[in-house]
């Protein structure tokens, strides 16, 4: 059984998989320098080219996508349970992990705009088609996870919100310093960005 | 061999593998590869599109280096490990932002991170994988 205090260590791990499985996997240049020219197509090999194989890119992400559906279905199961929790502790976990849930969803988005773009220019695909099969693809992501995620957050939060309120740390919350100053962060972080 | 095979040739090298602009990396042990198709190895180029998104991308030539089956099998273990590893990665006020990460979304898995580590009993939490 994963720990409470483990979900949010899930989150931060699936947000970094999902992150990585979007970008490229260079190879060290140390190790090209050497063989290069022991290599049979030494000549497909450019000096000014990022050092990416696409085979192994292929390898590392099919394993990769792998372990992160396995961890994204984990993380929801774990995160629904402690949803449910009326503990005020609860409250810094769940609004840390729905954070960490949105900016993946953000970047999920991303992907699917990029795939959208692929599947027009490289495969030919129906633009219009493509285009609003990518935007129901990004709203059912927003009224799904993310929508779904914050109403239950703030049915169980509904009469506690310290975001909204003010957390200090010695008002006999029940929150302690660590939560109050993460309160204090995105409170300062909604004005930055006037939220 | 058809085109859809590779082969293997010589005894592999060890290389390190990092899927994104932090200071890790993973090490891998990787095969050239010899197919008769060279598409196979090839990649598109990000870099390369015009400012008309729906002109598409380029393809480049890659390394032709892959995993043989044992290589593989470890590679979930290896990926784990890398990920745990990313994960650990310090938010500290000052370290420039890593690669295309918002500043909004810097900040965020910043005061998540101090959060953690207010939390002793988070420090020392676990996930079984």
């Amino acid at each position: 059984m994963v720990r409470k205090d483990g979900i949010l260590h899930r989150a931060i791990k699936v947000y970094w998989m999902n992150y990585s499985m979007g970008r490229s996997i260079t190879l060290s240049s140390d190790f090209i320098s050497k063989t290069a020219g022991t290599l049979q197509n030494s000549s497909e090999i450019l000096p000014d080219q990022p050092h990416i194989s696409s085979v192994v890119s292929r390898q590392v992400k099919s394993a990769m996508h792998i372990i992160l559906q396995d961890e994204i279905r984990n993380l929801f199961r774990d995160l629904e349970g402690e949803w449910s929790s009326k503990n005020r502790k609860a409250f810094a976990l769940c609004l840390c992990t729905n954070l960490i849930v949105c900016m993946l969803i953000e970047q999920i988005q991303a992907d699917i705009d990029a795939l959208v773009l692929y599947k027009i220019c490289e495969e030919g695909q129906d633009a219009t088609r493509t285009h609003e099969s990518g935007m129901k693809a990004c709203r059912a992501l927003e009224d799904v996870a993310m929508h779904y995620s914050w109403t239950l957050f703030n049915k169980v939060q509904k009469s506690y919100n310290p975001v909204k309120n003010g957390c200090p740390a010695d008002n006999g919350s029940g929150q302690n310093e660590g939560e109050a100053a993460l309160v204090k962060d995105i409170r300062q972080l909604m004005d930055d960005h006037s939220m | 061999m058809n085109e859809y095979e590779f082969e293997y040739n010589g005894s592999g090298f060890t290389v390190e593998a990092s899927s994104a602009p932090f200071p890790h990396s993973m090490t891998l042990r990787v095969h050239e590869l010899l197919s008769t198709n060279q598409d196979s190895f090839l990649a598109f180029d990000f870099t390369s599109q015009s400012d008309n998104p729906m002109e598409g991308f380029s393809s480049i030539p890659t390394l032709p280096y892959g995993l043989d089956k044992l290589g593989t099998s470890l590679l979930n273990h290896k990926c784990l490990q890398y990920i745990n590893t990313i994960s650990k990665f310090s938010f500290d006020a000052g370290v420039t932002i890593v690669g295309d990460t918002s500043e909004i979304v810097w900040k965020t898995l910043g005061a998540i991170q101090r959060y953690q580590q207010a939390n002793p009993g988070m420090q020392q939490a676990s996930i079984h994988f």
